[in-house]
């Protein structure tokens, strides 16, 4: 008995991009489209088995091998570091990694060490270690454009995709730290057990990746 | 503060008998194997000066080991590896031998933030090290141990990846970029992200045969002879080819071992730990999603401890053996070699002299003196993994009751040691 190729995909806007391109290379996966509430979507037709995990838990699912791949956002895999391939660019939920902050600068705290508000606490230390600049950093879980403007910190350190919250809140970016898009991963277990399978979808959105050019 | 005394730290567990008794029985049949290929047993301390996991081509940032101060100050540390140990004693203590040393150990290591995907901070490693021998037929002789060890153990659907650091290091070395640049492209290599390889190559204008080898090393892997003639499609510097002539030589003495089918190789591969130098392998099976075994040839942490002798070895992470064992098969463990002898205060010499014969003869038999019931004595056994309950009968007769059937059969001392002594050993024979 051959066992289900499983995939993890961050709910929501991601999940759903990135059922189109599975659909393109002939995987059915209509309840997830559908708004299913269920976590474990199958489809035996391709022997492929979808789970709808939070987008911070995809790498931690293949990194242990509880799922062969997973749709992650190049986000969490420069934050989280995990161990596994990183095989394909799939070119959706694209936006970029910045540090943002007041067009002029203003100095509240006492102190030479920049205060960083983010979601992001390694991203923002490593980009700041390059620079060789010391922080503090304010880990905060969502609307981290705030921090600067009541004072909690210097800068921020955030996903931007359109820049408009950015504007409507009279912050600009101060540099950008990378480009960042949803990235096909892969346990590294299962890249060398499963190599068949995973490949031959590979090909499959390759291709169709290049198609979509 | 917070009370914590029914609790253990992230990162340990108590490992209560069934898990133990696998656990030693793997140790048992690694250690079986090591001992079979004339390698010899040592330890170390478990804790050493920090000075010895901090110089040269020590391979663990300072975080990463727990610190202690001794009374007058110095920092030591729990060991958090025993290859740099090892490393140092065959150095200073074993400096008279005559080489080669082949050594093996089976010690717990110790690390502060845990290791790898699993996150334990204590875990067992059994592990070889082969100090004095240059050639790959030492590496080929390594990556065989380490199979026959965990097939040994008893596990399924197992494979070796085979790398050699030496492709890579010897092909980036053609281009002209900062050890930094190096580092980020071995990085990419290592994710198998062919889209932040490229974009790295056509950064520094790397073009032609180069970038083809480059953009192709993270998918370089598989069957050994046919991505040993892949690779070797490509005009290869002479430190490339050496590297794949090493492959090549290592994958024949594993397959005159007859493990041939338990491997397979991964150019793509890196260097992991600064101190490899030539053949490198890791071990995974199907049913676990991180790597069961990982070893690889090390020509110069010799020279951190004062001794110029070459060195491959390898190590296999039993805690997650075990867990791989218990994935393939969950079943519970039997104790074949496990009984129960019920007996009273009339009876007490009498059983415990028939006791005594049975485990004379290697058989576990544990005493039941509480004189309860025999319903309450067989739901215990049952528990407890135990198969059978012996009751003393007139004369030398016994009478044994297997747990899960019910039935029973009249026999003698001899007759019992006759039909389970032969039992394979506790355990593993569940397994199979």
């Amino acid at each position: 008995m051959d066992r289900f190729l499983r995939i993890a995909l961050a709910k929501g806007r991601i999940a759903l991009q990135a059922v189109e391109l599975f659909e393109n290379i002939g995987i059915n996966c209509s309840p997830v489209r559908e708004g299913t509430r269920r976590l474990i979507i199958r489809d035996p037709g391709s022997m492929v088995e979808f789970i709808l995990v939070k987008p911070k838990d995809v790498a931690k699912y293949v990194e242990l091998g509880a799922v062969d791949m997973g749709v992650v956002g190049k986000d969490m895999l420069l934050e989280q570091q995990p161990d596994l391939y990183e095989v394909l660019d799939l070119g959706i939920g694209k936006c970029r990694m910045v540090v943002a902050g007041p067009e002029k600068p203003r100095f509240f705290l006492n102190r030479a060490v920049k205060v960083v508000a983010t979601k992001y606490p390694v991203t923002a230390r490593n980009y700041f270690r390059e620079k060789r600049e010391s922080i503090q950093v304010v880990n905060l879980d969502g609307s981290v454009e705030l921090a600067p403007l009541v004072g909690l910190s210097n800068v921020i350190v955030d996903l931007v995709e359109t820049g408009r919250t950015l504007e409507e809140n009279g912050l600009v970016i101060l540099d950008e730290i990378c480009p960042i898009s949803a990235r096909l991963v892969v346990n590294k277990v299962s890249l060398k057990m499963e190599n068949e399978r995973i490949n031959k979808v590979l090909k499959a959105l390759r291709q169709a990746l290049r198609k979509a050019v | 503060m917070g009370d914590y005394r029914r609790q253990v730290p992230d990162g340990v567990a108590d490992i209560l008998a069934d898990e133990c008794a696998v656990k030693r029985e793997t140790e048992a049949a690694v250690r079986g194997v090591f001992l079979g290929h004339g390698l010899r047993e040592v330890c170390t301390p478990t804790f050493e000066y920090l000075d010895v996991f901090s110089t040269g081509q020590a391979v663990l940032e300072q975080e990463e080991m727990f610190k202690l101060t001794d009374p007058r100050g110095r920092l030591l540390v729990i060991r958090p590896d025993m290859t740099i140990p090892i490393a140092r004693m065959a150095a200073t203590n074993m400096k008279g031998e005559p080489k080669p040393h082949k050594l093996f150990y089976i010690s717990e290591v110790f690390r502060v933030n845990g290791n790898g995907a699993d996150g334990l901070r204590e875990f067992t490693q059994a592990g070889v090290e082969m100090i004095g021998i240059p050639g790959v037929e030492a590496d080929g002789e390594c990556i065989s141990i380490a199979v026959q060890a965990v097939k040994t153990a008893g596990v399924e659907d197992f494979r070796i990846d085979i790398g050699q650091v030496e492709f890579f290091e010897s092909i980036i070395d053609e281009i002209n970029i900062s050890g930094e640049d190096k580092e980020s492209l071995r990085h990419y290599i290592k994710h198998k992200n062919l889209v932040a390889v490229e974009e790295f190559l056509d950064k520094k204008k790397v073009n032609g045969k180069l970038k083809e080898l480059l953009l192709l090393i993270p998918v370089l892997y598989g069957n050994a002879a046919e991505v040993l003639r892949r690779a070797g499609e490509f005009p290869l510097n002479r430190g490339a080819e050496k590297a794949l002539e090493d492959i090549e030589k290592a994958c024949s003495i594993i397959n005159e071992y007859g493990y041939g089918e338990y491997i397979s190789i991964d150019l793509g591969m890196v260097k992991e730990l600064p101190y490899y130098t030539g053949i490198i392998f890791k071990g995974f099976t199907r049913d676990l999603g991180y790597i069961i075994c990982s070893g690889g040839r090390y020509d110069y942490l010799q020279k951190d401890f004062g001794e110029d002798a070459p060195a491959t070895g390898f190590a296999i992470n039993i805690n997650r053996v075990v867990q791989a064992l218990y994935k393939q098969n969950p079943q519970r463990s039997r104790r074949p070699k496990a009984f129960i002898l019920k007996c009273s205060d009339g009876d007490r010499k009498k059983a415990i002299r028939t006791a005594q014969k049975l485990r004379a003869a290697g058989l576990y038999v544990e005493l039941d003196m509480t004189a309860t019931s025999m319903d309450r004595i067989l739901t215990y056994a049952r528990e407890k993994g135990v198969g059978r309950v012996i009751t003393l009968q007139e004369g030398s007769r016994l009478k044994v009751t297997d747990v899960e059937t019910g039935k029973y059969t009249i026999t003698s001392v001899p007759g019992i040691i006759a039909s389970y002594s032969q039992a394979s050993s506790e355990c593993i024979a569940g397994w199979h």
